[in-house]
C-alpha cells in the first residue's frame, strides 16, 4: 500500500479530516464526562439536532453572504441554549444522585430529542451543500483535495487549540482543571461549582451542536446519525482517557486514520477491529493513552 | 422480605400465570411468554446493578451468546435438546467468566465502558461470523423439538425455567454470599478491610448474571424461532436497565415488574402514535425524578404507609 | 371490582362479541413497516400503498364480497420487535395475511412467524437472496420485491452496455452487498467477458465516511464503478465523491433506488449528473392507463406534484393478495398459495408473474442516467430515458 505515496498522502488527509471532525464532537463529551462525570448518551442526539438546525438555518439564510457561516455559529447557540435549558430545569438535581440515575437520565433525551427532529424535519435524508468556495478541491502540489476537508482539518485544530488555550491559561478554565480533579476542595474554597458544571455542560454542548453543523455538508442528515456517532465517540473518550482534552484529539486521530488505512490493511475485519482495540486500552490502561490513574 | 402478604400475592400471580392459557387467548400467552424471558433477563441484570452496585453496559452480550449457541448447537450441530439448552448456558457462563475477569479488574466508570466494549466485540464478531451466526439476515429456522413447539406447551416450559432461575437467584442473594455481594456494594473499602476478596465476589455475581441471561438469550431463541443481531447491540442493553430502574432496582423482583411495564407499553403505545419514544421517556423522567425506587419501591413505600 | 367496572367489563365483552360475528365479512391483512426508526420513510409511503389498494377495494365492492382491512404494526426495523408484532397481529388482530418488511432481518423474521403460525406472508420490500434460499424457503413465503440477483444483474446489464472494461464495486459489508456482488460478478463475467473486476470497496455498516474507498477507487484506475450504496446512504456518499472528482472520473451505476425521485428531489444539485441509477417507480414515466391514474391518485393524496417511489411497492404487494384471494374465490390460505404460485397480475408498474418454483415476483426495475430535467417544473435530475428492465431473463 506504501508503494503509492500519492495514495498513503491522500489517505492520511483523509484520516486526518475524518478525526478532526470527529474531535470537535469528541471534544465536548469527554469535557463534560471529565467534569460532571456524567457519560452522557445524549450528546450523539445534540449532534444530530446541531446538524438539523444547521440546515434549517442554511435555509433561512440562503442568499446572505457566508450563511453557512452563521447557520453552523447559530446550531452552536441553538444548542447551548437547549443545554443551559435541560441543565438548570433537571439535570442539575441529577449531580447528587447515583451514575445510574444521570445515565438513564441522558437515554430519556436521546428518545425525546429523536422525536424531536422526527416531528420538525420528517424522515427524509437531507442534504446541506457543501458552502460556497468550498465545493472544489485544492492543488497541494502532488495531488488535490477537497477544500471542505482540508477546512475541517483546520478547524479541529482551532477547536483543539482553543480549548487547550482555554483550560489551561484562563481562570474559568482553572476552575474546570479543579473541578475535573476535586470538586469538594473546590466548593470548600467557596467557587460557585454549580456554575461550573453548568457552564461546561452548556459549552460541550454547543461543541456537540457546531460538530453536527459542521458535519452536515459532509455526510447526510438522517434518523439513526445520533446512535452512529455517539459509539465512535465513546471509542475515542476511552482510547484517550476520559476526560483527556489531549487524549481525545489523539483517539480521534486513530479512529480516523484507522479508518483510512484500516480499510487498505484489514479490510474484512475492520469493524472488529476497532471493538478490540477499545477493549485492549481499557484492559492495559483503563485510564486511556493520556488520561491520568484516578486515586481510587 | 418473605411476610405472609407477600407469598400470598406471590402465589396469586402464579396461579394467574398457570391459568393464564385458560382464557384461550394466544395473544396473552405470546406476550406474557415474552415478558417472562425479559423479566428473568432483568433479574440477572440486577443481580449486578442491584445487589452488586455494577453498572454493566454490555450484559445483551451474554445473552445474545446464549441465543446463538442454543440456535447453533440445536440447529446446525443437531444436539437433543436438553444437551443443548444446558450447553447454551454453560458458553454463556463461561464467556462470563472471562469477560468479567477483566471487567471486575475495573471500577464505576471504567467497569461500565469495559462492558460496554465487550458487548460491542461479542455484536461485532456475530455481525462478521456469517457461517455460524448468519450475519445481518439472522439465524432462522431454529430447530426447537416438536414436543415443545406448541404455544401453550412452551409457555409452561418458560415458566418453569423462570421460576426455577428465579428461585436460584433468591437463595443465591440471600445466601452468605448474597449479603456479601450487597456489602462490596455498600462500602468496598470496609468489605476488603475485613478480608473479603471483592474481585472475586464480583466475578462470581458477573458469571452468575451472565449464566442466566444466557438462558433467557435461549429461551427467547427457542420462542421466536430466530436469532438476530441486534440482541447483542448495546441498546438491548440499556433496554434491560431501563426495565431493572424502571421496576425498581432495590427490590428483588422489581426489574421483572420492569420488564413487563415496558413490553405492556411497547405493545400498545406503539398502536396509536408514532412518537412512542417520548411517551416512554417522559415516563422514565417521571420514574428518575419523582419514583426513583422504581415502581416496586413505590408499590412497597405506599403499602408501609398504608400499615 | 366495583360494580360499575364490573358492567363495563360486560359491555365490553358484549361489544367484542358482535365484532367477532361480524369478522367473517372482513379480510384482514397485516401490515408490518416501519414507521419510527431509520427506515420510516419508506415503510410510512409503503403503507399508503397498501391502505390505497384497501380503499380502492373497497369503494368498488369489496374482494369476495368482504371488506378488506389493513392492520398496520409497526416494526421498527428491528426483527425482533418484527417479529414480536407480526404474532401479535395473527394472535390478537386474527389477520389472514402478512405483508411489509423492508430490512432483510426483518423480512427473515416475518418469513419465520409465517411458517410457524402458517400464515401467508408477502414481503415487500427485503431483497436479500437468504430469504428464499433452499434452506430458509417455505410454502408461506413469497417475495413482491425484487431480489439481489435482478438487481445485480440489471446493473451488470448496464455495465455492458456502457462498455465498462475494469471495474471497481462498492457495496456495503453486509448481505444486501455481498448479495448484489455475487450477482453481479456472476452475469458480467458471463456477458462481458472481456471486463475485469478490480477493486472491491466494502464500506462497514453504519460507516458515514466513505472517503477512504473513495480514494482506493480513484487510484485503482477502474473505467467503472457498480454500487450498493442504496438511496439513505447515497447523500452523503455523493457529497464527499464529487469534489474528489470521483464521478468525471468513472461511470457510475448504481443499486439501491437512488434513481427514486424523492432522492434526487432532496439532493438537488448534489445529485451527480450523468450516474446510471435505478427505482421502483418514477412518476414520470408515462401517464397513461394505470400508472397514471395511480400517480393521479398519489398526488392528490399527498398533496404534492412529484410523488415518492415506495407507495407503488405496498400497493403492489398487497395487490398479490388481493388478486390471489379473487382468483382463488375465498381466503383459505391453501387456495390463496395455490392461486398465487404462477399468477399473473397487471399493476400500476406493468404486468408481473409470481414464479410457482420460489415464489418470486419477476420484478424488475426502472433504471436511467440521472440528468438535468430540462422541464421547469421539475428541476431536479431524473433518469433520461427511463427504461424498465425487465426480470425474467434475470432470474435464476
Amino acid at each position: 500500500m506504501f508503494d503509492n505515496p500519492m495514495l498513503t498522502f491522500i489517505q492520511l488527509l483523509n484520516g486526518l479530516s475524518l478525526g478532526m471532525s470527529l474531535f470537535v464532537i469528541a471534544a465536548g463529551l469527554t469535557l463534560i464526562l471529565g467534569v460532571l462525570r456524567v457519560l452522557n448518551f445524549a450528546h450523539g442526539a445534540f449532534y444530530m439536532l446541531g446538524g438539523y438546525v444547521c440546515f434549517s438555518l442554511v435555509k433561512l439564510l440562503s442568499g446572505v453572504p457566508g450563511g453557512f457561516w452563521l447557520a453552523a455559529i447559530g446550531s452552536a447557540i441553538a444548542l447551548a441554549g437547549m443545554a443551559y435549558l435541560i441543565e438548570r430545569t433537571m439535570l442539575r438535581h441529577l449531580y447528587e444522585r447515583d451514575h445510574l440515575y444521570q445515565l438513564l437520565f441522558t437515554f430519556a433525551l436521546v428518545m425525546i430529542i429523536g422525536d424531536l427532529v422526527r416531528f420538525t424535519w420528517g424522515t427524509q435524508v437531507l442534504s446541506v451543500s457543501l458552502p460556497p468556495g468550498f465545493k472544489g478541491a485544492v492543488n497541494l502540489g502532488i495531488a488535490y483535495y477537497p477544500s471542505y476537508r482540508l477546512f475541517l482539518c483546520l478547524m479541529g485544530v482551532i477547536v483543539a487549540v482553543g480549548m487547550w488555550y482555554f483550560v489551561n491559561r484562563t481562570r474559568a478554565g482553572r476552575f474546570v482543571r479543579a473541578a475535573r480533579q476535586d470538586r469538594e476542595m473546590l466548593e470548600s474554597l467557596g467557587i460557585n461549582v454549580g456554575r461550573i458544571y453548568m457552564l461546561t455542560f452548556v459549552g460541550g454542548s454547543a461543541l456537540a451542536g457546531f460538530g453536527g453543523a459542521l458535519a452536515a455538508p459532509a455526510v447526510a442528515l438522517s434518523q439513526g446519525m445520533d446512535a452512529e456517532i455517539i459509539v465512535q465517540c465513546f471509542i475515542i473518550v476511552i482510547i484517550g482517557g476520559l476526560g483527556s482534552l489531549g487524549g481525545a484529539f489523539l483517539g480521534a486521530l486513530i479512529l480516523g486514520l484507522l479508518n483510512s488505512f484500516g480499510v487498505m490493511l484489514v479490510p474484512n475485519f475492520e469493524i472488529v477491529l476497532i471493538y478490540l482495540m477499545m477493549v485492549v486500552v481499557l484492559m492495559i490502561r483503563p485510564w486511556g493513552l493520556l488520561g491520568k490513574p484516578e486515586a481510587q | 422480605m418473605i411476610t405472609q402478604r407477600n407469598l400470598i400475592l406471590l402465589g396469586i400471580v402464579g396461579a394467574a400465570l398457570l391459568a393464564l392459557p385458560l382464557i384461550g387467548s394466544l395473544f396473552a400467552i405470546y406476550l406474557v411468554n415474552e415478558i417472562l424471558i425479559f423479566a428473568l433477563f432483568a433479574l440477572s441484570f440486577n443481580l449486578l446493578l442491584g445487589y452488586g452496585g455494577l453498572i454493566s453496559f454490555g450484559h445483551a452480550a451474554y445473552f445474545a451468546i446464549g441465543a446463538y449457541a442454543c440456535a447453533v448447537l440445536l440447529t446446525t450441530f443437531g444436539w437433543p435438546f436438553f444437551l443443548a439448552f444446558g450447553a447454551a448456558a454453560v458458553i454463556s457462563a463461561v464467556c462470563a467468566a472471562v469477560i468479567g475477569y477483566f471487567c471486575v479488574k475495573l471500577t464505576e466508570i471504567y467497569f461500565s465502558m469495559l462492558t460496554l466494549a465487550f458487548a460491542q466485540l461479542v455484536w461485532a464478531v456475530a455481525f462478521k461470523w456469517i457461517a455460524v451466526t448468519g450475519g445481518d439476515t439472522g439465524f432462522i429456522g431454529v430447530a426447537v423439538p416438536d414436543w415443545l413447539d406448541v404455544p401453550v406447551r412452551f409457555y409452561y416450559f418458560t415458566i418453569v425455567v423462570v421460576a426455577l432461575c428465579a428461585w436460584i437467584m433468591w437463595r443465591i442473594v440471600n445466601s452468605a454470599y448474597g449479603f456479601t455481594l450487597v456489602a462490596t456494594r455498600e462500602n468496598r473499602n470496609r468489605a476488603e478491610f475485613i478480608g473479603v476478596d471483592v474481585k472475586r465476589i464480583q466475578l462470581v455475581a458477573f458469571i452468575l448474571a451472565g449464566t442466566f441471561a444466557g438462558v433467557a438469550g435461549s429461551l427467547f431463541t427457542l420462542f421466536n424461532h430466530s436469532v438476530f443481531v441486534e440482541s447483542a447491540w448495546w441498546t438491548q442493553s440499556a433496554e434491560v436497565m431501563i426495565m431493572s430502574i424502571l421496576g425498581g432496582v432495590g427490590t428483588f423482583l422489581g426489574p421483572a415488574l420492569g420488564a413487563a411495564t415496558l413490553l405492556i407499553l411497547d405493545r400498545f403505545i406503539t398502536e396509536w402514535t408514532v412518537y412512542w419514544p417520548t411517551f416512554l421517556a417522559i415516563i422514565l423522567l417521571a420514574v428518575l425524578f419523582f419514583f426513583p425506587e422504581g415502581l416496586m419501591g413505590f408499590a412497597s413505600k405506599r403499602k408501609k404507609k398504608g400499615e | 371490582m366495583d360494580k360499575k367496572s364490573l358492567l363495563l367489563t360486560g359491555t365490553v365483552l358484549s361489544l367484542s362479541a358482535t365484532a367477532a360475528f361480524a369478522e367473517g365479512d372482513i379480510i384482514k391483512i397485516g401490515a408490518l413497516y416501519p414507521t419510527s426508526g431509520p427506515c420510516q420513510l419508506i415503510g410510512e409511503y409503503s403503507l399508503l400503498g397498501t391502505e390505497i389498494l384497501a380503499e380502492e377495494i373497497n369503494a368498488a365492492g369489496g374482494l369476495n364480497g368482504k371488506q378488506i382491512e389493513v392492520i398496520h404494526r409497526d416494526s421498527k426495523c428491528d426483527p425482533a420487535e418484527a417479529t414480536a408484532m407480526a404474532r401479535d397481529l395473527i394472535a390478537r388482530e386474527e389477520v389472514d395475511f402478512l405483508v411489509g418488511g423492508v430490512s432483510s432481518s426483518v423480512g427473515q423474521a416475518i418469513s419465520e412467524v409465517s411458517r410457524q403460525e402458517e400464515t401467508i406472508y408477502i414481503a415487500a420490500i427485503p431483497k436479500s437472496t437468504q430469504m428464499t434460499s433452499p434452506e430458509n424457503f417455505h410454502k408461506f413465503v413469497f417475495r413482491a420485491a425484487a431480489n439481489t440477483n435482478t438487481e445485480g444483474k440489471s446493473a451488470a446489464v448496464i455495465a455492458d452496455q456502457l462498455e465498462m472494461n475494469k471495474i471497481c464495486t462498492i457495496l456495503m459489508d453486509y448481505s444486501y452487498g455481498h448479495s448484489l456482488n455475487e450477482a453481479f460478478t456472476a452475469h458480467i463475467a458471463k456477458i462481458r467477458p472481456e471486463a475485469e473486476i478490480v477493486q472491491q470497496e466494502w464500506p462497514k455498516n453504519g460507516t458515514t465516511d466513505y472517503t477512504a474507498h473513495i480514494t482506493n477507487i480513484m487510484a485503482a484506475g477502474c473505467d467503472g464503478v457498480f454500487s450498493g450504496v442504496w438511496a439513505g446512504l447515497f447523500p452523503a456518499f455523493a457529497k464527499q465523491a464529487a469534489p474528489f472528482g470521483f464521478f468525471n472520473q468513472v461511470k457510475y451505476v448504481t443499486a439501491g433506488e437512488v434513481g427514486s425521485p424523492e432522492v434526487a428531489e432532496q439532493m438537488g444539485a448534489d445529485m451527480p449528473e450523468g450516474i446510471w441509477a435505478n427505482s421502483y417507480e418514477v412518476f414520470y414515466h408515462s401517464a397513461a392507463d394505470a400508472h397514471g391514474e395511480f400517480t393521479a391518485k398519489l398526488q392528490e393524496k399527498l398533496g404534492v406534484e412529484n410523488t415518492p417511489s415506495w407507495p407503488v411497492v405496498g400497493y403492489v404487494a398487497a395487490q398479490w393478495l388481493t388478486e390471489a384471494i379473487a382468483k382463488a374465490g375465498s381466503s383459505e390460505t391453501d387456495a390463496v398459495i395455490a392461486a398465487l404460485e404462477g399468477l399473473s397480475i397487471d399493476t400500476p408498474i406493468g404486468p408481473q408473474t409470481m414464479r410457482a418454483e420460489d415464489h418470486q415476483a419477476n420484478r424488475g426495475q426502472f433504471w436511467g442516467k440521472m440528468v438535468q430535467s430540462a422541464d421547469d417544473s421539475y428541476p431536479y435530475r431524473r433518469m433520461e430515458p427511463v427504461s424498465y428492465v425487465v426480470a425474467d431473463e434475470l432470474m435464476d
